[in-house]
Protein backbone atom coordinates (compact mmCIF):
# COMPACT_ATOMS: atom_id res chain seq x y z
CA UNK A 1 0.00 0.00 0.00
CA UNK A 2 1.38 3.44 -0.90
CA UNK A 3 0.95 5.97 1.89
CA UNK A 4 1.65 9.57 1.01
CA UNK A 5 3.52 11.64 3.57
CA UNK A 6 2.14 14.82 2.05
CA UNK A 7 -1.37 16.18 2.44
CA UNK A 8 -2.19 15.96 -1.25
CA UNK A 9 -1.68 12.69 -3.06
CA UNK A 10 1.20 13.02 -5.54
CA UNK A 11 0.82 13.00 -9.29
CA UNK A 12 3.15 10.54 -11.01
CA UNK A 13 1.94 11.04 -14.56
CA UNK A 14 4.73 11.26 -17.14
CA UNK A 15 7.41 10.65 -14.53
CA UNK A 16 10.22 8.11 -14.65
CA UNK A 17 10.25 5.53 -11.89
CA UNK A 18 13.55 4.10 -10.67
CA UNK A 19 13.07 0.84 -8.78
CA UNK A 20 15.70 -0.86 -6.71
CA UNK A 21 15.81 -4.60 -6.49
CA UNK A 22 17.34 -6.22 -3.42
CA UNK A 23 20.08 -8.10 -5.23
CA UNK A 24 23.60 -9.45 -4.85
CA UNK A 25 25.84 -6.84 -3.23
CA UNK A 26 22.86 -4.48 -2.90
CA UNK A 27 24.18 -2.53 -5.87
CA UNK A 28 20.77 -1.22 -6.97
CA UNK A 29 20.01 0.13 -3.52
CA UNK A 30 23.41 1.76 -3.20
CA UNK A 31 22.97 3.47 -6.59
CA UNK A 32 19.55 4.71 -5.54
CA UNK A 33 21.09 6.07 -2.34
CA UNK A 34 23.54 8.05 -4.48
CA UNK A 35 20.74 9.43 -6.64
CA UNK A 36 18.59 10.42 -3.67
CA UNK A 37 21.38 12.14 -1.79
CA UNK A 38 22.97 13.84 -4.80
CA UNK A 39 19.70 15.13 -6.26
CA UNK A 40 18.44 15.98 -2.75
CA UNK A 41 15.24 14.11 -3.50
CA UNK A 42 12.31 14.52 -1.19
CA UNK A 43 10.58 11.66 0.59
CA UNK A 44 6.98 11.83 -0.54
CA UNK A 45 5.62 8.59 0.82
CA UNK A 46 6.04 5.09 2.09
CA UNK A 47 5.27 1.64 0.81
CA UNK A 48 3.77 -0.45 3.56
CA UNK A 49 3.35 -4.03 2.50
CA UNK A 50 3.14 -7.30 4.38
CA UNK A 51 5.78 -8.85 2.13
CA UNK A 52 8.64 -6.58 3.25
CA UNK A 53 10.38 -7.11 6.58
CA UNK A 54 10.15 -4.16 8.95
CA UNK A 55 13.13 -1.94 9.70
CA UNK A 56 13.63 1.52 11.18
CA UNK A 57 16.63 3.76 11.57
CA UNK A 58 17.62 7.37 11.72
CA UNK A 59 17.67 9.60 8.61
CA UNK A 60 20.18 8.02 6.17
CA UNK A 61 20.64 11.32 4.32
CA UNK A 62 21.18 13.51 7.38
CA UNK A 63 23.97 16.03 7.28
CA UNK A 64 27.09 15.35 9.33
CA UNK A 65 26.65 16.20 12.97
CA UNK A 66 22.87 16.27 12.87
CA UNK A 67 21.37 15.34 16.22
CA UNK A 68 17.70 15.19 15.30
CA UNK A 69 15.61 12.17 14.49
CA UNK A 70 13.80 11.60 11.23
CA UNK A 71 12.96 7.95 10.96
CA UNK A 72 13.45 5.89 7.86
CA UNK A 73 11.35 2.80 7.10
CA UNK A 74 11.83 -0.34 5.04
CA UNK A 75 10.46 0.94 1.72
CA UNK A 76 10.12 4.58 0.78
CA UNK A 77 9.28 6.72 -2.25
CA UNK A 78 11.39 9.75 -3.14
CA UNK A 79 10.72 12.38 -5.78
CA UNK A 80 12.56 15.09 -7.67
CA UNK A 81 9.99 17.46 -9.19
CA UNK A 82 12.57 19.18 -11.33
CA UNK A 83 13.93 16.01 -12.89
CA UNK A 84 10.49 14.33 -13.09
CA UNK A 85 12.02 11.40 -11.29
CA UNK A 86 10.61 9.06 -8.66
CA UNK A 87 12.76 6.53 -6.80
CA UNK A 88 11.49 3.60 -4.75
CA UNK A 89 14.16 2.64 -2.24
CA UNK A 90 13.67 -0.72 -0.59
CA UNK A 91 15.85 -1.27 2.46
CA UNK A 92 14.79 -4.68 3.76
CA UNK A 93 14.38 -8.06 2.11
CA UNK A 94 11.14 -9.85 1.32
CA UNK A 95 9.52 -12.42 3.54
CA UNK A 96 9.96 -15.85 2.00
CA UNK A 97 7.17 -16.72 -0.39
CA UNK A 98 5.55 -13.28 -0.42
CA UNK A 99 7.31 -11.79 -3.44
CA UNK A 100 4.54 -12.60 -5.95
CA UNK A 101 1.95 -10.77 -3.91
CA UNK A 102 4.18 -7.68 -3.72
CA UNK A 103 4.84 -7.80 -7.46
CA UNK A 104 1.18 -8.03 -8.29
CA UNK A 105 0.45 -5.03 -6.13
CA UNK A 106 3.40 -3.03 -7.48
CA UNK A 107 2.58 -3.63 -11.14
CA UNK A 108 -1.00 -2.52 -10.57
CA UNK A 109 0.17 0.58 -8.67
CA UNK A 110 2.62 1.48 -11.44
CA UNK A 111 -0.16 1.14 -14.02
CA UNK A 112 -2.58 3.22 -11.98
CA UNK A 113 0.04 5.91 -11.34
CA UNK A 114 0.67 6.25 -15.12
CA UNK A 115 4.46 6.42 -14.96
CA UNK A 116 6.19 7.22 -18.24
CA UNK A 117 8.62 4.36 -17.80
CA UNK A 118 10.20 2.13 -15.18
CA UNK A 119 13.93 1.56 -14.76
CA UNK A 120 14.95 -1.32 -12.50
CA UNK A 121 18.43 -1.18 -10.98
CA UNK A 122 19.87 -4.54 -10.06
CA UNK A 123 22.97 -6.74 -10.09
CA UNK A 124 23.64 -10.36 -10.92
CA UNK A 125 26.14 -12.97 -9.76
CA UNK A 126 29.54 -12.52 -11.39
CA UNK A 127 30.25 -16.24 -11.01
CA UNK A 128 27.38 -17.08 -13.35
CA UNK A 129 28.90 -15.22 -16.30
CA UNK A 130 29.46 -16.95 -19.63
CA UNK A 131 32.74 -16.59 -21.57
CA UNK A 132 31.70 -13.56 -23.58
CA UNK A 133 30.81 -11.69 -20.40
CA UNK A 134 34.12 -12.18 -18.64
CA UNK A 135 35.95 -9.31 -20.29
CA UNK A 136 34.98 -5.77 -21.11
CA UNK A 137 32.21 -3.74 -19.59
CA UNK A 138 30.40 -5.50 -16.77
CA UNK A 139 27.34 -3.35 -17.32
CA UNK A 140 24.31 -4.70 -19.21
CA UNK A 141 20.79 -3.60 -19.99
CA UNK A 142 17.50 -5.25 -20.86
CA UNK A 143 14.71 -3.22 -22.44
CA UNK A 144 11.06 -3.79 -23.17
CA UNK A 145 9.89 -3.40 -26.77
CA UNK A 146 8.75 0.20 -26.26
CA UNK A 147 12.06 1.29 -24.71
CA UNK A 148 14.01 -0.67 -27.35
CA UNK A 149 12.15 1.18 -30.08
CA UNK A 150 12.68 4.56 -28.51
CA UNK A 151 16.22 4.26 -27.14
CA UNK A 152 17.71 1.04 -28.58
CA UNK A 153 19.95 2.79 -31.10
CA UNK A 154 21.03 5.38 -28.57
CA UNK A 155 21.96 2.68 -26.09
CA UNK A 156 24.03 0.67 -28.53
CA UNK A 157 25.61 3.32 -30.72
CA UNK A 158 25.90 6.37 -28.53
CA UNK A 159 26.35 4.96 -25.06
CA UNK A 160 27.99 1.71 -26.27
CA UNK A 161 25.87 -0.39 -23.95
CA UNK A 162 25.62 -4.15 -24.31
CA UNK A 163 22.31 -5.90 -24.04
CA UNK A 164 22.27 -8.78 -21.55
CA UNK A 165 22.99 -12.05 -23.34
CA UNK A 166 19.95 -14.31 -23.29
CA UNK A 167 20.26 -17.99 -22.35
CA UNK A 168 18.52 -20.99 -23.75
CA UNK A 169 17.06 -22.28 -20.56
CA UNK A 170 17.82 -22.87 -16.95
CA UNK A 171 19.89 -24.73 -15.93
CA UNK A 172 22.08 -23.98 -18.92
CA UNK A 173 22.89 -27.11 -20.93
CA UNK A 174 26.49 -27.90 -21.78
CA UNK A 175 27.70 -26.43 -25.11
CA UNK A 176 27.45 -29.88 -26.76
CA UNK A 177 23.83 -30.35 -25.78
CA UNK A 178 22.99 -26.78 -26.70
CA UNK A 179 20.06 -26.84 -29.09
CA UNK A 180 20.32 -24.70 -32.18
CA UNK A 181 17.25 -22.71 -31.31
CA UNK A 182 17.35 -19.10 -30.32
CA UNK A 183 18.23 -18.18 -26.74
CA UNK A 184 15.30 -16.35 -25.30
CA UNK A 185 15.49 -16.82 -21.57
CA UNK A 186 16.31 -13.84 -19.40
CA UNK A 187 18.85 -15.08 -16.87
CA UNK A 188 19.43 -12.91 -13.82
CA UNK A 189 20.61 -15.04 -10.90
CA UNK A 190 20.89 -13.05 -7.70
CA UNK A 191 18.88 -10.20 -9.19
CA UNK A 192 16.01 -10.35 -6.74
CA UNK A 193 12.60 -9.52 -8.16
CA UNK A 194 14.12 -7.70 -11.18
CA UNK A 195 13.51 -10.51 -13.69
CA UNK A 196 9.98 -11.43 -12.71
CA UNK A 197 9.00 -7.80 -12.24
CA UNK A 198 10.40 -6.86 -15.65
CA UNK A 199 8.43 -9.67 -17.27
CA UNK A 200 5.26 -8.66 -15.43
CA UNK A 201 5.71 -5.04 -16.53
CA UNK A 202 6.25 -6.11 -20.15
CA UNK A 203 3.07 -8.18 -20.00
CA UNK A 204 1.23 -5.20 -18.57
CA UNK A 205 2.46 -3.01 -21.42
CA UNK A 206 4.50 -0.67 -19.21
CA UNK A 207 7.75 0.59 -20.80
CA UNK A 208 10.48 -0.91 -18.64
CA UNK A 209 14.24 -1.37 -18.63
CA UNK A 210 16.63 -3.22 -16.37
CA UNK A 211 20.12 -1.79 -15.82
CA UNK A 212 22.45 -4.25 -14.19
CA UNK A 213 26.03 -5.05 -13.40
CA UNK A 214 27.83 -8.33 -12.73
CA UNK A 215 29.26 -8.37 -9.25
CA UNK A 216 30.13 -10.44 -6.22
CA UNK A 217 29.44 -9.69 -2.58
CA UNK A 218 32.05 -7.44 -1.04
CA UNK A 219 32.76 -3.75 -1.22
CA UNK A 220 30.32 -2.82 -3.97
CA UNK A 221 30.64 0.95 -3.89
CA UNK A 222 32.47 0.94 -7.24
CA UNK A 223 29.71 -1.06 -8.93
CA UNK A 224 27.09 1.27 -7.46
CA UNK A 225 28.90 4.28 -8.89
CA UNK A 226 29.25 2.64 -12.30
CA UNK A 227 25.54 1.83 -12.35
CA UNK A 228 24.60 5.35 -11.24
CA UNK A 229 26.93 6.82 -13.87
CA UNK A 230 25.33 4.76 -16.65
CA UNK A 231 21.86 5.79 -15.54
CA UNK A 232 23.01 9.39 -15.50
CA UNK A 233 24.47 9.14 -19.00
CA UNK A 234 21.07 8.00 -20.24
CA UNK A 235 18.71 10.21 -18.26
CA UNK A 236 21.03 13.22 -17.78
CA UNK A 237 20.03 13.71 -14.17
CA UNK A 238 23.13 15.67 -13.20
CA UNK A 239 25.67 17.31 -15.45
CA UNK A 240 28.56 15.04 -14.48
CA UNK A 241 28.65 13.57 -17.96
CA UNK A 242 29.18 15.61 -21.10
CA UNK A 243 29.40 14.39 -24.66
CA UNK A 244 32.71 15.20 -26.32
CA UNK A 245 33.24 15.95 -30.00
CA UNK A 246 34.14 12.38 -30.90
CA UNK A 247 30.78 11.23 -29.55
CA UNK A 248 32.02 9.61 -26.36
CA UNK A 249 30.79 10.42 -22.92
CA UNK A 250 33.28 11.68 -20.47
CA UNK A 251 33.02 12.81 -16.94
CA UNK A 252 33.07 16.54 -16.51
CA UNK A 253 34.90 16.05 -13.24
CA UNK A 254 35.87 13.06 -11.21
CA UNK A 255 32.67 11.15 -10.77
CA UNK A 256 33.69 9.64 -7.46
CA UNK A 257 33.71 13.03 -5.87
CA UNK A 258 30.57 14.15 -7.59
CA UNK A 259 28.13 11.69 -6.14
CA UNK A 260 27.25 12.67 -2.63
CA UNK A 261 27.86 9.70 -0.34
CA UNK A 262 25.05 9.47 2.22
CA UNK A 263 25.57 9.37 5.95
CA UNK A 264 24.29 5.80 6.15
CA UNK A 265 27.32 4.49 4.26
CA UNK A 266 29.44 4.91 7.36
CA UNK A 267 30.87 1.81 9.03
CA UNK A 268 29.98 -0.53 6.18
CA UNK A 269 32.05 -3.27 7.71
CA UNK A 270 31.02 -2.89 11.33
CA UNK A 271 32.27 -0.92 14.28
CA UNK A 272 35.81 0.25 14.70
CA UNK A 273 37.81 -2.23 16.76
CA UNK A 274 40.19 -1.60 19.59
CA UNK A 275 43.49 -0.83 17.83
CA UNK A 276 45.59 -2.16 20.69
CA UNK A 277 44.55 -5.60 19.49
CA UNK A 278 47.08 -5.24 16.68
CA UNK A 279 50.02 -4.00 18.74
CA UNK B 1 27.71 -5.56 0.33
CA UNK B 2 25.67 -4.55 3.22
CA UNK B 3 23.68 -1.50 2.30
CA UNK B 4 21.97 0.58 4.90
CA UNK B 5 20.73 -2.54 6.40
CA UNK B 6 23.89 -4.39 7.28
CA UNK B 7 24.18 -8.10 6.96
CA UNK B 8 20.48 -8.70 7.07
CA UNK B 9 19.91 -7.54 3.51
CA UNK B 10 22.94 -8.85 1.97
CA UNK B 11 22.28 -12.43 1.09
CA UNK B 12 18.65 -11.95 0.39
CA UNK B 13 18.76 -13.35 -3.07
CA UNK B 14 17.22 -16.63 -3.95
CA UNK B 15 15.78 -16.58 -7.39
CA UNK B 16 13.75 -19.69 -7.54
CA UNK B 17 11.88 -18.51 -4.55
CA UNK B 18 9.09 -17.15 -6.68
CA UNK B 19 8.07 -20.70 -7.34
CA UNK B 20 6.91 -21.46 -3.85
CA UNK B 21 4.12 -18.97 -4.19
CA UNK B 22 2.22 -17.63 -1.23
CA UNK B 23 3.67 -19.75 1.50
CA UNK B 24 1.37 -19.96 4.47
CA UNK B 25 2.39 -17.80 7.39
CA UNK B 26 0.57 -17.94 10.66
CA UNK B 27 -1.20 -14.64 11.16
CA UNK B 28 -1.53 -13.22 14.62
CA UNK B 29 -5.00 -13.39 16.19
CA UNK B 30 -6.29 -11.13 18.90
CA UNK B 31 -8.87 -12.13 21.48
CA UNK B 32 -10.49 -9.61 23.79
CA UNK B 33 -12.13 -10.14 27.16
CA UNK B 34 -15.97 -10.28 27.16
CA UNK B 35 -16.11 -6.90 28.87
CA UNK B 36 -14.06 -5.24 26.14
CA UNK B 37 -15.91 -7.07 23.37
CA UNK B 38 -19.20 -5.83 24.79
CA UNK B 39 -17.89 -2.29 25.04
CA UNK B 40 -16.60 -2.38 21.49
CA UNK B 41 -19.96 -3.63 20.26
CA UNK B 42 -21.75 -0.88 22.17
CA UNK B 43 -19.62 1.96 20.90
CA UNK B 44 -19.12 0.35 17.51
CA UNK B 45 -15.70 1.91 17.36
CA UNK B 46 -12.26 1.26 18.66
CA UNK B 47 -10.88 0.98 22.11
CA UNK B 48 -10.00 4.51 23.30
CA UNK B 49 -6.37 4.82 24.28
CA UNK B 50 -4.38 7.75 25.60
CA UNK B 51 -1.15 5.98 26.40
CA UNK B 52 0.09 2.64 25.15
CA UNK B 53 3.25 0.88 26.27
CA UNK B 54 4.50 -2.07 24.28
CA UNK B 55 7.31 -4.19 25.67
CA UNK B 56 8.97 -6.44 23.12
CA UNK B 57 10.96 -9.35 24.45
CA UNK B 58 11.52 -10.91 27.84
CA UNK B 59 13.71 -8.18 29.34
CA UNK B 60 11.44 -5.28 28.39
CA UNK B 61 8.31 -7.07 29.57
CA UNK B 62 10.12 -8.07 32.75
CA UNK B 63 10.75 -4.41 33.48
CA UNK B 64 7.19 -3.44 32.68
CA UNK B 65 5.73 -6.24 34.76
CA UNK B 66 7.91 -5.35 37.75
CA UNK B 67 7.59 -1.60 37.81
CA UNK B 68 4.49 -0.48 35.94
CA UNK B 69 1.97 -3.21 35.15
CA UNK B 70 1.28 -4.28 38.71
CA UNK B 71 -1.77 -4.78 40.93
CA UNK B 72 -3.88 -2.05 39.40
CA UNK B 73 -3.64 -3.53 35.90
CA UNK B 74 -5.74 -6.36 34.51
CA UNK B 75 -5.64 -8.45 31.36
CA UNK B 76 -8.14 -7.37 28.71
CA UNK B 77 -6.91 -9.31 25.74
CA UNK B 78 -4.26 -11.45 24.17
CA UNK B 79 -2.46 -11.70 20.87
CA UNK B 80 -1.66 -15.22 19.74
CA UNK B 81 1.41 -15.79 17.61
CA UNK B 82 0.94 -19.50 17.08
CA UNK B 83 2.80 -22.41 18.58
CA UNK B 84 5.32 -24.84 17.25
CA UNK B 85 5.09 -28.56 17.84
CA UNK B 86 7.75 -28.60 20.55
CA UNK B 87 6.28 -25.77 22.59
CA UNK B 88 5.06 -26.54 26.06
CA UNK B 89 1.56 -25.24 26.47
CA UNK B 90 0.76 -23.51 29.72
CA UNK B 91 -1.95 -21.03 30.36
CA UNK B 92 0.13 -18.77 32.55
CA UNK B 93 2.61 -16.33 31.18
CA UNK B 94 5.56 -17.25 33.43
CA UNK B 95 6.41 -20.14 31.16
CA UNK B 96 9.45 -19.09 29.10
CA UNK B 97 8.07 -20.88 26.08
CA UNK B 98 4.71 -19.16 26.10
CA UNK B 99 4.01 -17.52 22.77
CA UNK B 100 1.20 -15.28 23.85
CA UNK B 101 1.28 -11.54 24.25
CA UNK B 102 -1.14 -10.10 26.77
CA UNK B 103 -2.83 -6.72 26.65
CA UNK B 104 -3.43 -5.02 30.00
CA UNK B 105 -5.27 -1.90 31.02
CA UNK B 106 -5.10 0.24 34.10
CA UNK B 107 -8.12 -0.29 36.33
CA UNK B 108 -8.16 3.32 37.41
CA UNK B 109 -7.55 4.80 33.97
CA UNK B 110 -8.81 2.32 31.37
CA UNK B 111 -7.38 4.35 28.50
CA UNK B 112 -3.87 3.41 29.58
CA UNK B 113 -2.91 0.16 27.88
CA UNK B 114 0.13 -2.06 28.05
CA UNK B 115 1.13 -4.93 25.75
CA UNK B 116 3.64 -7.42 27.11
CA UNK B 117 5.30 -9.67 24.56
CA UNK B 118 7.02 -12.27 26.62
CA UNK B 119 8.16 -13.95 23.47
CA UNK B 120 10.03 -12.66 20.44
CA UNK B 121 7.41 -12.19 17.78
CA UNK B 122 8.96 -13.29 14.45
CA UNK B 123 9.45 -10.42 12.00
CA UNK B 124 7.20 -12.20 9.46
CA UNK B 125 4.32 -12.01 11.91
CA UNK B 126 4.89 -8.41 12.91
CA UNK B 127 2.71 -7.01 10.11
CA UNK B 128 -0.34 -8.98 11.16
CA UNK B 129 0.47 -8.37 14.84
CA UNK B 130 0.45 -4.61 14.42
CA UNK B 131 -2.62 -4.58 12.19
CA UNK B 132 -4.52 -6.87 14.52
CA UNK B 133 -3.68 -4.72 17.56
CA UNK B 134 -4.38 -1.37 15.94
CA UNK B 135 -7.59 -2.53 14.33
CA UNK B 136 -9.03 -2.51 17.86
CA UNK B 137 -6.96 0.08 19.68
CA UNK B 138 -7.52 3.69 18.63
CA UNK B 139 -4.13 5.36 18.32
CA UNK B 140 -5.21 8.69 16.81
CA UNK B 141 -4.92 10.52 20.14
CA UNK B 142 -2.49 8.10 21.66
CA UNK B 143 1.12 8.35 22.79
CA UNK B 144 2.92 5.08 22.13
CA UNK B 145 5.98 3.97 24.04
CA UNK B 146 7.87 0.95 22.69
CA UNK B 147 10.54 -0.80 24.74
CA UNK B 148 12.92 -3.33 23.24
CA UNK B 149 16.32 -4.85 23.81
CA UNK B 150 19.07 -5.78 21.33
CA UNK B 151 22.66 -6.92 21.60
CA UNK B 152 25.63 -4.54 21.56
CA UNK B 153 27.13 -6.77 18.86
CA UNK B 154 24.43 -5.34 16.58
CA UNK B 155 25.45 -1.80 17.43
CA UNK B 156 27.83 0.03 15.12
CA UNK B 157 29.87 2.95 16.25
CA UNK B 158 33.08 4.86 15.68
CA UNK B 159 34.09 3.94 19.21
CA UNK B 160 34.90 0.24 19.66
CA UNK B 161 31.86 -1.39 21.20
CA UNK B 162 34.12 -2.90 23.86
CA UNK B 163 34.74 0.63 25.13
CA UNK B 164 31.07 1.48 25.61
CA UNK B 165 29.52 0.67 28.97
CA UNK B 166 26.50 -1.57 28.43
CA UNK B 167 23.59 -1.51 28.87
CA UNK B 168 22.78 1.79 27.18
CA UNK B 169 19.67 3.15 25.50
CA UNK B 170 19.01 4.76 22.15
CA UNK B 171 15.75 6.30 20.96
CA UNK B 172 13.87 6.70 17.69
CA UNK B 173 10.69 8.69 17.35
CA UNK B 174 7.99 9.40 14.79
CA UNK B 175 7.64 12.89 13.30
CA UNK B 176 4.57 13.56 15.44
CA UNK B 177 6.38 12.88 18.72
CA UNK B 178 7.79 16.23 19.75
CA UNK B 179 9.10 15.69 23.27
CA UNK B 180 12.80 15.28 23.95
CA UNK B 181 13.75 11.67 24.63
CA UNK B 182 15.65 10.57 27.72
CA UNK B 183 18.63 9.31 25.76
CA UNK B 184 20.45 10.11 22.49
CA UNK B 185 18.82 9.19 19.18
CA UNK B 186 20.02 6.08 17.43
CA UNK B 187 22.96 7.05 15.23
CA UNK B 188 23.33 6.13 11.56
CA UNK B 189 24.02 3.54 10.23
CA UNK B 190 22.33 1.55 12.99
CA UNK B 191 18.98 0.04 12.30
CA UNK B 192 16.37 -1.84 14.26
CA UNK B 193 14.21 -4.59 12.84
CA UNK B 194 11.49 -6.88 14.09
CA UNK B 195 8.21 -6.14 15.82
CA UNK B 196 9.46 -2.91 17.38
CA UNK B 197 10.34 -1.59 13.91
CA UNK B 198 6.91 -2.54 12.57
CA UNK B 199 5.17 -0.77 15.47
CA UNK B 200 7.16 2.41 14.89
CA UNK B 201 6.66 2.23 11.13
CA UNK B 202 2.89 1.88 11.54
CA UNK B 203 2.84 4.82 13.95
CA UNK B 204 4.84 7.01 11.57
CA UNK B 205 2.64 6.09 8.61
CA UNK B 206 -0.55 6.81 10.54
CA UNK B 207 0.68 10.05 12.08
CA UNK B 208 0.73 8.76 15.62
CA UNK B 209 2.99 9.95 18.41
CA UNK B 210 5.42 7.15 19.17
CA UNK B 211 8.85 6.67 20.63
CA UNK B 212 11.02 3.58 20.72
CA UNK B 213 13.56 3.08 23.46
CA UNK B 214 16.01 0.39 22.49
CA UNK B 215 18.33 -0.93 25.15
CA UNK B 216 21.62 -2.42 23.98
CA UNK B 217 22.93 -5.11 26.28
CA UNK B 218 26.02 -7.30 26.23
CA UNK B 219 24.40 -10.20 28.09
CA UNK B 220 23.06 -13.17 26.17
CA UNK B 221 20.87 -14.27 29.05
CA UNK B 222 18.33 -12.20 30.88
CA UNK B 223 19.84 -10.22 33.74
CA UNK B 224 18.75 -7.65 36.30
CA UNK B 225 21.00 -4.85 35.01
CA UNK B 226 19.43 -4.97 31.55
CA UNK B 227 15.91 -4.78 32.93
CA UNK B 228 16.91 -1.94 35.24
CA UNK B 229 18.29 0.03 32.27
CA UNK B 230 14.75 1.20 31.61
CA UNK B 231 14.38 2.69 35.11
CA UNK B 232 14.87 6.35 34.06
CA UNK B 233 11.58 6.00 32.15
CA UNK B 234 9.64 5.91 35.41
CA UNK B 235 10.43 9.57 35.95
CA UNK B 236 9.34 10.64 32.47
CA UNK B 237 5.98 12.02 31.39
CA UNK B 238 3.41 10.58 31.17
CA UNK B 239 4.55 7.49 33.09
CA UNK B 240 5.25 9.37 36.31
CA UNK B 241 1.64 10.54 36.37
CA UNK B 242 0.12 7.13 36.73
CA UNK B 243 2.76 4.93 38.30
CA UNK B 244 2.24 4.83 42.03
CA UNK B 245 4.69 7.02 43.88
CA UNK B 246 5.88 4.27 46.18
CA UNK B 247 8.08 1.99 44.12
CA UNK B 248 7.50 -1.73 44.13
CA UNK B 249 9.15 -2.91 47.36
CA UNK B 250 9.55 -6.40 45.95
CA UNK B 251 11.05 -5.20 42.67
CA UNK B 252 14.49 -6.69 43.15
CA UNK B 253 13.02 -10.00 44.21
CA UNK B 254 10.69 -10.12 41.22
CA UNK B 255 13.51 -9.35 38.84
CA UNK B 256 15.71 -12.07 40.32
CA UNK B 257 12.85 -14.53 40.05
CA UNK B 258 12.47 -13.69 36.36
CA UNK B 259 16.18 -14.21 35.80
CA UNK B 260 15.97 -17.57 37.53
CA UNK B 261 12.98 -18.61 35.47
CA UNK B 262 14.83 -17.95 32.24
CA UNK B 263 18.14 -19.25 33.54
CA UNK B 264 16.81 -22.80 33.44
CA UNK B 265 17.19 -22.51 29.70
CA UNK B 266 20.90 -21.93 30.13
CA UNK B 267 22.60 -25.32 30.31
CA UNK B 268 26.17 -24.05 30.10
CA UNK B 269 27.12 -24.65 33.74
CA UNK B 270 24.87 -27.57 34.62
Amino acid sequence: MFISSEDASPNFEEKTLILTSVSVGNVGQLSADLLISTLSMKRIGYIHHESILPMVGNDPFASVGATTCNIVTSCEVYESMQKKLVVIQQRAPFIKGKRPCFRNWLVQWIKDSKFKMVVILTSTHAHERIDVQLQGSQFRYVASSQIEEQFGDVFRNLHHWDVLERRTKFPAPSPIDQPMGEATELYLPGGGIAKSLFEDLCNAGVPAAVLLIFCAEGDNVQEAIILANQLNIWLQLTDFHKKTLDNTWTLTEQSLNNWKIPMSWKLFFGSKVDQTLFH
Amino acid sequence: MAAYDGEMLSRAVDDDEDEDENQEHFSVRARWSPLITAELLKTGGKLPCKFLIVAVGVAASGFLKTYIVRESFSIIGALFTGMKEGDISTLTQPSPTDKTCYVYHSDRMPDILAVLCNTDVPAEQSYSFVHELFSTVDISECCILILAVSMTSDYRSEVPVSDIAAPFMRALRTSKYLMTPLCPYLEQPNIISGLQAQLLTYSQLHNAKAILYNCYTDRIHLDVTTMKAFLPLLKSTPIKDFVSTNPNPKADKTLLKLVELHATQNMLYL
